[in-house]
């Protein structure tokens, strides 16, 4: 086996690995990045975020057009060319891709492409396509992410089962498309499928779609779903699932839903687990917790001071934004810099229709936490700009400290509420109280006035509501 | 009967005070309230009691010792039913508490060189809701990197908020406290003096250690005029004579210095300038004048400068202050004077003549605004109009606080006392 040196290894090219890599580079480490794809950027950049933005974006269009149609404005059926579809998607995700292999080369990153594990805690084993590789390391950055998670019962093997991957692929449009799991994942794939044709119906186990989001928040979400799809299943487990020539037949066991359903593919979306087993850290003394997430500091340091782990492989949220944030963070620590992952909140953004965004506290988190506040809630049935866009269907909410006013955290659900959540983001960081947010003027008629009319409402200073 | 443990009690925000004489050995009978042993606190001698009357079985601590609340002094086997008619007095029986650390500024330094891997100082600053500060991401990445622990900033921004410079503020006066040591004042460099001669150490006594700060304090705070004069006290010494004399006859004899005349002709000018018997409030801007005349009196001891008060000189004969003087004096020098005999001063005096000395600057005692310092008494010749005569010349200053007493205040009070001291009787007037 071949023997080399390193200086700063980052083990994983996702967006915490390549912006590990890139920030170290920066700082004037000799960097290499160690990637089993030869393409960078991850399940984000390939096979998650940004194809399924692109297929939603589709879906946003379709929904849009057929909602002209009974205001005098019609396109007639659209026409799938899936073909195209694919092409297209394909070609989003290249140029992305791309452009990071652009930017690590002129960083002079050295890229391996292959798998590393743990020999030791200064050590690693890469095995390539060509050749076994041991890599002594200055420093490391673990970033190998995270993959779906399996449940039993389930036929993997059928065609008809899939995960988010295989769901992305767009290989066919099924007749009868049912999901395992209504979170973000989930509802995602729900929204794209429904818009090219599939009949839904979403098995979700805990009592709600998108448990961690607030129930008045999801509330615009989860009436138009109702009328969408099939159905929703909530509090409903999945026993197993038949594989049968004609159909999947999924076997349920919930108080509303029926004993079985057939269906013609099956998404099993039902979380996702780090991938810390695949590294072998039993040659380490780096520790990880049950769930298999590696264990961290505020500095984003292992117990082996010199290894350092970001994003999904250290558990929840598994984002892709805080991916990049960890992985410039950890570069910095590892550089010798005074820095720490200590943001107030990590958004979370679900591109359904409408979408579902929010940042902070929630109302269910304060009252746990016994965090007094007061609570400022617009509907966008009140905003123009929504009326207009014929996208009534939302809500901005914003929760602040009763005593000092200060905005704790903040959902939006509505056309656009991924965006429209970063005025609450940085409102958050920048420690702004309702005032701030109330007396700075926002652009009429836009959507955005409605997270200054929530603080308004806060307040008690609304007009163009009544102030309760 | 049952054993029950004497421990020293609250004495105040003092801790490791030295004990100076144990009373009690094993064997003895105390009666309740009995001194068992002496601490030397600020000066003063305090002495700690018994709570309970018994005989003692155990001594825990010798002379030299130094204690704080709750330290064990010794075991007294008492009578049951006495323990039970003390319930008021049960002593807590405290660890003392530990030595706290010397902080030298309110922030750590950061080190002038940042190794890799090895940050100094780890102050991650995260900020939660409701967390106690207030600050943006872009410096609480500052901060981070200053080593600055935010919770140690008070924040001028709105609602609180930390700014940039709140930081930059907290880390300047960190930074110009770097050096600093025992006192805020700085300190002497010193030499290796082992190149020029043979040396050795010699410890300050306590009450040198407690004085020095005070007095380092008066004389950089306060800005100190000395005013000389003499007075021709050649009656009052002819007066001091015959007294002198009248006291070999008397029954209760007491040895008037010339001090104790001294005393009743300051008080008599205090009157007549109530500034000099003030103190000076710097927040308000204002002069508060004492309509007492507690006199503090610097005693030389072995162990040092003491300032016991005479109180209410204006009150008491002059035989009455020579008694008390006398016994104030020997207190000290016995180290017995309490806590209250050495506070309430309203102005002191520094005599220095008996030892000798044409003048000096005495040093103000603060919270007063002057002081008076004696020199040696001599004969001196003075013009009379025809001829030198000899006459008694006592030399003395007065060091004032300049911002509340201005030159001529001043040398008008030096006059006056020059003139009261020259013919008593106007001190009647």
């Amino acid at each position: 086996m071949q023997e080399k040196k390193a200086d700063l290894v980052v083990l994983g090219g996702g967006p915490g690995g390549y912006s590990a890599a890139f920030r170290a580079a920066d700082l004037g480490r000799k960097v290499t990045l160690i990637e089993k794809s030869p393409v960078l950027g991850g399940v984000c950049l390939n096979v998650g975020c940004i194809p399924s933005k692109t297929l939603l974006h589709l879906a946003e269009v379709i929904e849009d057009a057929e909602k002209l149609a009974p205001l005098g404005v019609s396109f007639g059926k659209p026409v799938f060319d899936l073909e195209k579809i694919r092409a297209h998607r394909d070609s989003v995700v290249s140029t992305l891709t791309s452009g990071l292999d652009s930017l690590a080369k002129a960083r002079k990153v050295e890229r391996i492409v292959g798998v590393g594990t743990f020999l030791s805690d200064t050590e690693l084993k890469v095995v390539t396509d060509k050749e076994e590789l041991k890599l002594t390391f200055e420093d490391l950055i673990i970033a190998v992410g995270s993959r779906s998670v399996q449940i039993p019962g389930i036929p993997y093997e059928d065609e008809r089962v899939w995960d988010s991957t295989k769901a992305l692929e767009l290989a066919y449009i099924p007749k009868r498309l049912a999901i395992i799991g209504g979170g973000i994942i989930g509802l995602e794939v729900a929204t794209m499928y429904h818009a090219l044709g599939s009949q839904i119906t979403i098995i979700e186990m805990m009592d709600s779609l998108i448990p961690p989001a607030d129930t008045d928040l999801k509330q615009p979400l989860v009436r138009k779903l109702k009328k969408q799809y099939e159905a929703i299943y909530t509090s409903t487990k999945v026993e197993k699932v038949e594989a049968k020539k004609d159909a999947l037949v999924l076997h349920l066991n919930g108080e509303k839903a029926p004993s079985t359903i057939d269906a013609d593919a099956v998404l099993v979306a039902v979380g996702r687990k780090a991938n810390s087993d695949g590294l072998a850290l039993e040659n380490t003394s780096i520790k990880t917790n049950k769930r298999g997430w590696i264990e961290v500091d505020k500095k984003l340091r292992t117990n082996v001071s010199h290894v350092f782990a970001i994003g999904d492989v250290v558990g929840d949220p598994m984002l892709a934004h805080k991916s990049s944030h960890q992985g410039k963070v950890a570069a910095e620590v590892a550089s010798g810099h005074a820095s720490a992952f200590t943001p107030m909140g990590i958004p979370s953004v679900a591109y359904t229709s409408p979408e579902v965004a929010w940042i902070g506290l929630t109302e269910a988190e304060a009252k746990e936490k016994g965090i007094a506040f007061k609570k400022g809630s617009f509907p966008w049935m009140a905003n123009g700009r929504a009326l207009s866009a014929v996208a009534p269907e939302g809500v901005t909410k914003a929760l602040y400290d009763e005593k000092t006013g200060r905005l704790l955290g903040a959902g939006i659900c509505g056309r656009n509420a991924g965006e429209l959540i970063s005025e609450a983001v940085l409102a958050l960081e920048m420690g702004a109280v309702a005032q701030d947010i109330g007396l700075s003027i926002h652009p009429h008629p836009t959507l955005s006035e409605t997270f200054a009319l929530a603080a308004e409402l806060a307040e008690g200073t609304a007009t163009d509501t009544l102030n309760r | 009967m049952a054993i029950k443990q004497i421990v020293i009690p609250d004495i105040g925000d003092f801790e490791d005070v030295p004990i100076i004489d144990v009373y009690i050995k094993v064997g003895d009978v105390i009666a309740s309230e009995g001194s068992v042993v002496a601490l030397e606190s600020e000066k003063a001698v305090l002495d700690v009691p018994s709570p309970y009357a018994g005989t003692i079985t155990k001594v825990l601590l010798k002379e030299g010792d130094t204690v704080s609340k709750g330290s064990v002094v010794a075991e007294i086997e008492v009578a049951s039913e006495e323990v039970e008619q003390s319930p008021a007095k049960e002593p807590e029986i405290e660890q003392p508490a530990e030595p706290k650390p010397e902080v030298t500024s309110e922030v750590e330094k950061p080190a002038a060189v940042t190794q890799k891997k090895e940050t100094p100082v780890d102050f991650i600053n995260e900020q939660a809701p409701g967390a106690v500060y207030h600050a943006t991401p872009s410096l609480r990445k500052y901060a981070r990197e200053l080593g600055v622990d935010l919770a140690l900033v008070k924040g001028s921004g709105p609602n609180g908020r930390i700014l940039h410079e709140d930081v930059q503020a907290l880390v300047k006066k960190a930074l110009s406290g770097i050096g600093t040591a025992s006192t805020s004042f700085g300190k002497i460099e010193l030499e290796d003096f082992s190149k020029y001669g043979k040396t050795e150490r010699k410890k300050l006594t306590r009450i040198q250690k407690i004085s020095g700060p005070h007095l380092q304090k008066s004389w950089q705070i306060i800005p100190h005029v000395t005013q000389y004069d003499e007075a021709d006290v050649t009656d009052l010494e002819e007066l001091r004579k015959t007294l002198k004399e009248e006291m070999k006859r008397s029954s209760d004899p007491v040895s008037i210095s010339i001090l104790a005349f001294i005393i009743k002709a300051v008080v008599a000018a205090l009157q007549k300038f109530p500034e000099m018997n003030a103190s000076f409030d710097e927040d308000s801007g204002e002069l508060i004048l004492k309509h007492y005349y507690h006199i503090g009196i610097a005693v030389d001891t072995p162990e040092g400068l003491i300032v016991p008060v005479l109180k209410d000189a204006d009150t008491k004969s002059v035989t009455d202050i020579a008694r008390e003087l006398a016994s104030l004096s020997q207190k000290a020098r016995e180290r017995k004077l309490k806590p209250e005999d050495l506070s309430g001063g309203s102005f002191s005096i520094s005599s220095l003549g008996g030892i000798g000395g044409t003048a000096f600057t005495p040093l103000i005692n603060p919270p007063q605004v002057a002081i008076l310092g004696v020199s040696r008494l001599s004969k001196k010749p003075v013009w009379d109009g025809k001829e030198f005569v000899a006459r008694d010349i006592l030399p003395f200053s007065v060091a004032y606080d300049h911002r509340v007493i201005d030159g001529a205040a001043g040398v008008r009070f030096t006059t006056y006392l020059a003139s009261l001291l020259g013919d008593l009787r106007r001190v009647l007037l």
